[in-house]
């Protein structure tokens, strides 16, 4: 393909402007990582720098010798992520999908129904003697999925904006003069179209789930079995400030000195995104192409 | 752009006739709303604690009537500044995040560059990032003994340091700056879905009337975004008196000096109430910042339709 | 169109309906007979009958008990459990389940369990506050139908009945306090041995006696020392600050922990009077001004959330200041890494709200509160069960060495123990428990006596409720969160700052509080004070 002067120079100044935005996120990753592996003292002497005077792997020691399971944390957040992700994009879809179907009745209505629930919630209390006392679901594997995660209007909102401006009526009308049933042609000819919102919403509901540890903060109290590993790395971090913060401690315990606390929080931000960073590429593949299947069209 | 609406053209169709067609698309929606009901609407009265004064010991119901006295401490003296420094930091938020996420998905949807999976998922990569994480990433920056800027970047210009966390008037950049950064990777690819959902013919035939890259991205790309663009400002309107605690109470390390600019309406009612752990209080302010939110988003709302029909929300 | 959304939101509201308040089933006390027939007596009854209950349905009823530790639910908590319940079944009849929760998230799982009418009998009032547990609810008055009396009769003796009136509010007593200190040595300093070696100073001459681990003397010694440190490593810094000095270093009394309205000059009458136009407040101040001005603070003080004790580890600074109190040297010097000489300024002094910082309550919504009360007078008195709560099962997480120290058990560790929480200043009743290895066998001897003798202050017992200012007390915290820290760190100068946020707390309301405080104490004061 031929290619104007113009299109060059637009390659050009994309390329640059995007490496500019890309370093810019990229840079603090690396000093978090290189934090990460310098030692305590010399973080609380020199501050943060990408070139330590002293290297040092203690606070990673220290986080998998701290007696919790951080393999089996990692498990539990792949299984919920996964399982989220799936339960939740279907929902999504096919509620965005109904929404958007012009001349349903109630159409609007129902849209304020989801929409409501963005802007009022009955708060964390009332939430939670809801999914404890109606649907018992304290120190269960539902509380990782269910709360606040499987679905969010947000996301049904602009799923739903999506398939009113780029799955066309007459389409679907012609589907379903065709013969095809409702669902068929969801599944069958909206969907296919709507390929780049479905990758789209896909990535945020995995990337919901792989960081929440609100879940489990509130609804995880019995045992340490059940932690995810952005719920171990919260805690972790949380109780380390407390611990080395408070003023109360009566017993002397020289162990406590040894906590690396300025290098374990951030090998614990190394812990949390290293994962995604392993695997985001390789399922970005598949994003990608979601993405642009759907641009062919036309 | 698209054909309107089909159905109000057809002849009505008998109520059951019609309900029987779209059966199957009310069961389509019915798993999300079973889940609403579940996880929004059947706590959804729990607000009624904004109005009591809450006893654990009478229970939600049982407890004490309080009228708005909850209410009360939203409105102190520095009332006018927290609200005006929420609400000031969110437009700028709204004007800054759009106009950079749509710049970044432009460029990102029309590069050919090997390098395009790179940039994409690297800019993502500030959002999977913890707040607290942040204010220590912005710690190692403006840190007056040891931050880069005052001890690398100011010192080879031969500048004075500058004592960044008790000097307010750099903080509204700052904010804004880091706010962008976590969220643009996130909300471009919102536009870089919409952009890529686009009909590529109309860019074929502004090819082949010789409509230079600059003329398809004004007159094609952006008109076209502007329903997402709507749609999701109005969404944005709605949490307009909201503000994202950790950006506010930990990114500025909650430096007293810098307050002033810093306060926002969720900041304060943390600093008021995290000895305090008054369940009615913090419920008033939610129940406050929802109501104006509301409020706002339905007139923001009905002004779009009476403008753009198709882009309103509802 | 809102027809039916206000049917919908009505069919929810029903919905809502589910969430009726968690009634106060009352507590199974035949208060009456129990009063007539003597303490001992009723106590024993509520036990046979427990003990029959369970034979017939062949289970014990269970009591929970909550309270925070650093990790979260331990991995032999279900055999620590089982070791007590075995126990509690023959003395009470009844099993015993541990809630134990980490501190990041303690906090709020109370305030959801308290709401929620879950089963939790026993509580800590840590970090949630007292106050607010009693203004919200949370707390069982511990005294109503003589529950107390007939069923806890042991707590007075084991922690005195001083700190049990301490935790009075208003003459109810809603929470019990624990044995821990209860006071604290002001003013003290902590400062790294080997550089007052480095300069020379001799401290090992000021000891009174041989063995003491606190040096009393004045702030001008500190200075002294502060200046020769300064001078002679020009790299590191002096002095690291922290919040809590200013209540720590001053001997006023902050009535109910909010400095908006204190008790000056060791609270030794009842006149509220405005912290921060006082005397106390600007000499504190002027003299960590002084401290910052000649360069003994870093510039990061104000932003650093790193711990002093951390700081001295890493040797980036040399001193900080701290409360007093026995086995102070060997805590403070296990947390810096290095051995720490401890200086003390002030006196020593218990503030109002000493006590009662972290009681120990009932739920008001438990099923039996009388099972609630006789477990925490088992573990107020019964050293079984305090080693049970403080160091686990013998043999498996802790052993008991030839000199009678407690120890880990062979293989054992801090880090891979399946029972060692390191809260014990939380647990009842940690005097009557093992001694841990590296303390003086000692120790809880020399806490009580510094307890007793430290000056009390006169509004001990008074518990502020400032639900009738809760507007005026949330923006006066936001003002003072803004010069708290530039102000006590020595940042702005004390003559100029110190009248802008006076004025600025004005007016946000300063004096209204102040006098509804001083209104409560009167009231308080006619009634309970010297009782």
């Amino acid at each position: 393909m031929l290619k104007t002067k113009e299109e060059r120079a637009f390659q050009v100044f994309g390329n640059i402007v995007m490496m500019v935005f890309a370093l810019l996120a990229i840079i603090p990753i690396i000093l978090i990582i290189t934090s990460s592996l310098t030692d305590n003292d010399m973080l609380v002497k020199y501050g943060y720098t990408f070139f330590p005077k002293k290297w040092s792997v203690y606070a990673f020691t220290y986080v998998f010798q701290s007696g919790n399971n951080v393999l089996h944390c990692y498990l539990n957040s792949f299984f919920v992520t996964a399982v989220g992700t799936v339960i939740s994009l279907a929902i999504t879809t096919m509620l965005a999908y109904a929404l958007a179907r012009k001349g349903l009745p109630g159409r609007n209505v129902m849209t304020f129904l989801v929409f409501f629930t963005m802007l009022f919630n009955g708060g964390l209390v009332p939430t939670y003697i809801n999914y404890t006392t109606v649907f018992n679901i304290k120190n269960t594997y539902w509380a990782l999925l269910i709360p606040s995660l499987l679905m969010n209007a947000f996301n049904v909102l602009l799923m739903k904006s999506y398939f009113v401006t780029s799955v066309p009526d007459e389409i679907l009308e012609a589907a379903s003069i065709d013969g095809a049933s409702e669902f068929k042609t969801f599944y069958k000819v909206a969907l296919p179209l709507a390929q780049p919102i479905v990758a789209t919403i896909a990535l945020f509901n995995g990337i919901a789930y792989w960081n929440d540890w609100m879940n489990g903060y509130v609804y995880l109290t019995d045992s340490t079995d059940l932690y995810t590993i952005q719920n171990l790395l919260n805690r972790m971090i949380q109780n380390i400030q407390y611990l080395s913060n408070s003023t109360s401690l009566s017993n002397a315990n020289s162990g406590l000195a040894s906590i690396p606390s300025v290098s374990v929080r951030m090998s614990l931000a190394v812990l949390g995104i290293l994962p995604i960073i392993i695997i985001y590429p390789l399922i970005q593949n598949n994003f990608v192409k979601g993405i642009t299947l759907g641009g062919v069209k036309g | 752009m698209l054909s309107g609406s089909t159905a109000i053209q057809r002849p009505k169709k008998r109520g059951f006739q019609k309900f029987k067609k779209f059966l199957p698309i009310y069961l389509m929606a019915l798993p999300g709303f079973l889940y609403l009901f579940i996880n929004n609407y059947m706590p959804l009265p729990g607000l009624v604690l904004a109005f009591k004064s809450y006893s654990a010991r009478l229970g939600i119901w049982g407890s004490h009537w309080a009228g708005l006295e909850n209410f009360k401490y939203l409105f102190a003296s520095d009332a006018w500044l927290i609200t005006r420094n929420t609400i000031l930091y969110n437009i700028a938020f709204i004007i800054v995040n759009t106009v950079l996420s749509i710049f970044v998905a432009i460029i990102l949807s029309e590069l050919t560059s090997p390098l395009k999976k790179f940039y994409q998922s690297s800019i993502l990569l500030p959002f999977l990032i913890s707040s607290v994480i942040v204010s220590y990433l912005v710690f190692a920056f403006l840190s007056s003994d040891n931050g880069f800027i005052n001890n690398t970047i100011l010192k080879q210009l031969g500048i004075k340091g500058i004592s960044w966390y008790t000097s307010p008037k750099y903080w509204p950049f700052i904010l804004i700056f880091v706010n962008a950064w976590k969220s643009i990777g996130y909300s471009s690819i919102i536009y870089l879905a919409t952009i890529l959902g686009f009909d590529r013919s109309y860019y074929e035939a502004a090819t082949i009337d010789g409509a230079s890259k600059m003329q398809q991205i004004t007159r094609i790309t952006l008109p076209m975004l502007k329903s997402t663009v709507i749609m999701l400002t109005l969404m944005a309107v709605g949490r307009i008196f909201y503000s994202d605690f950790g950006l506010f109470y930990q990114v500025p390390q909650n430096s007293g000096a810098l307050l002033p600019v810093t306060n926002t309406i969720d900041t304060y009612v943390y600093r008021g109430l995290l000895e305090l752990g008054n369940i009615s209080m913090s419920a008033a302010a939610g129940c406050y910042q929802s109501i104006v939110g509301f409020v706002l988003v339905l007139l923001a709302n009905l002004a779009v339709r009476k403008i753009d029909k198709d882009s309103a929300l509802f | 169109m809102k027809k039916r959304i206000m049917a919908i939101l009505l069919s929810v509201m029903m919905v809502g309906a589910l969430f009726t308040g968690c009634k106060s089933s009352t507590a199974n006390t035949d208060s009456g007979s129990a009063a007539a027939s003597g303490s001992a007596n009723a106590a024993q009854k509520a036990i046979d009958d427990r003990i029959a209950n369970a034979k017939k349905t062949g289970k014990y009823q269970t009591v929970v008990m909550a309270f925070l530790n650093w990790t979260g639910s331990p991995k032999d908590l279900p055999k620590v459990n089982a070791a007590i319940s075995q126990y509690t079944e023959k003395k009470l009849g009844l099993d015993v389940k541990l809630q134990i929760l980490d501190a990041a998230t303690y906090k709020q799982q109370m305030t959801l369990m308290l709401s929620s009418g879950q089963q939790l009998d026993i509580f800590n009032g840590v970090m949630i506050g007292y106050a607010p547990s009693v203004n919200n609810g949370y707390c069982l008055d511990l005294e109503k139908d003589k529950l107390f009396q007939t069923y806890g009769a042991d707590i007075t003796n084991a922690v005195g009945k001083k700190f049990v009136d301490n935790c009075r509010v208003n003459g109810a007593l809603y929470g019990l306090p624990e044995n821990k200190d209860n006071a604290n040595g002001q003013d003290g300093f902590s400062i790294g041995k080997k550089y007052l070696d480095g300069i020379g100073f001799n401290y090992a001459s000021m000891y009174k006696n041989k063995g003491d681990e606190i040096i009393y003397t004045d702030i001008n010694t500190i200075n002294n020392i502060f200046s020769q440190l300064h001078s002679k490593y020009p790299d590191k810094y002096v002095f690291a600050p922290q919040i809590a000095t200013l209540v720590q270093a001053n001997d006023f009394d902050s009535l109910g922990g909010d400095n908006f309205g204190v008790l000056l000059n060791k609270a030794q009458d009842f006149k509220v009077a405005d912290l921060f136009a006082s005397d106390t407040y600007i000499n504190f101040c002027m003299r960590n001004y002084n401290w910052n001005k000649a360069g003994y603070i870093s510039k990061d003080a104000l932003t650093n959330d790193i711990a002093p004790t951390a700081q001295v580890k890493a040797g980036t600074a040399m001193a900080y200041a701290t409360a007093c109190k026995p086995g102070i040297k060997a805590q403070e010097s296990g947390l810096c890494g290095q051995d720490m000489i401890l200086f003390q300024t002030g006196i020593d002094f218990s503030p109002s709200n000493a006590a009662s910082a972290m009681p120990w309550c009932i739920n008001s919504n438990t099923k039996d509160a009388v099972a609630a009360m006789q477990f925490l007078n088992l573990a107020y008195s019964d050293p079984v069960v305090s080693n049970y709560l403080c160091w686990g099962i013998e043999g498996t997480h802790y052993v008991k060495t030839s000199d009678g120290h407690f120890d880990f058990a062979t293989g054992v560790n801090g880090q891979n123990s399946g029972y060692y929480n390191n809260v014990n200043w939380e647990m009842p009743n940690q005097f009557i428990a093992g001694i841990w290895t590296g303390n003086d066998l000692d120790i809880w001897t020399r806490m009580k006596k510094f307890n007793d003798s430290a000056v009390t202050s006169k509004a001990a017992g008074f518990v502020f409720d400032n639900s009738a200012v809760t507007t005026e007390y949330t923006a006066l915290t936001n003002v003072y969160n803004q010069y708290e820290k530039q102000l006590e760190f020595g940042f702005v100068n004390p003559a100029t700052g110190i009248p802008e946020m006076d004025a600025k707390l004005k007016t946000n309301g300063l004096d209204k509080y102040m006098t509804e405080k001083q209104n409560q104490l009167n009231k308080w004061s006619k009634t309970y004070a010297n009782k």
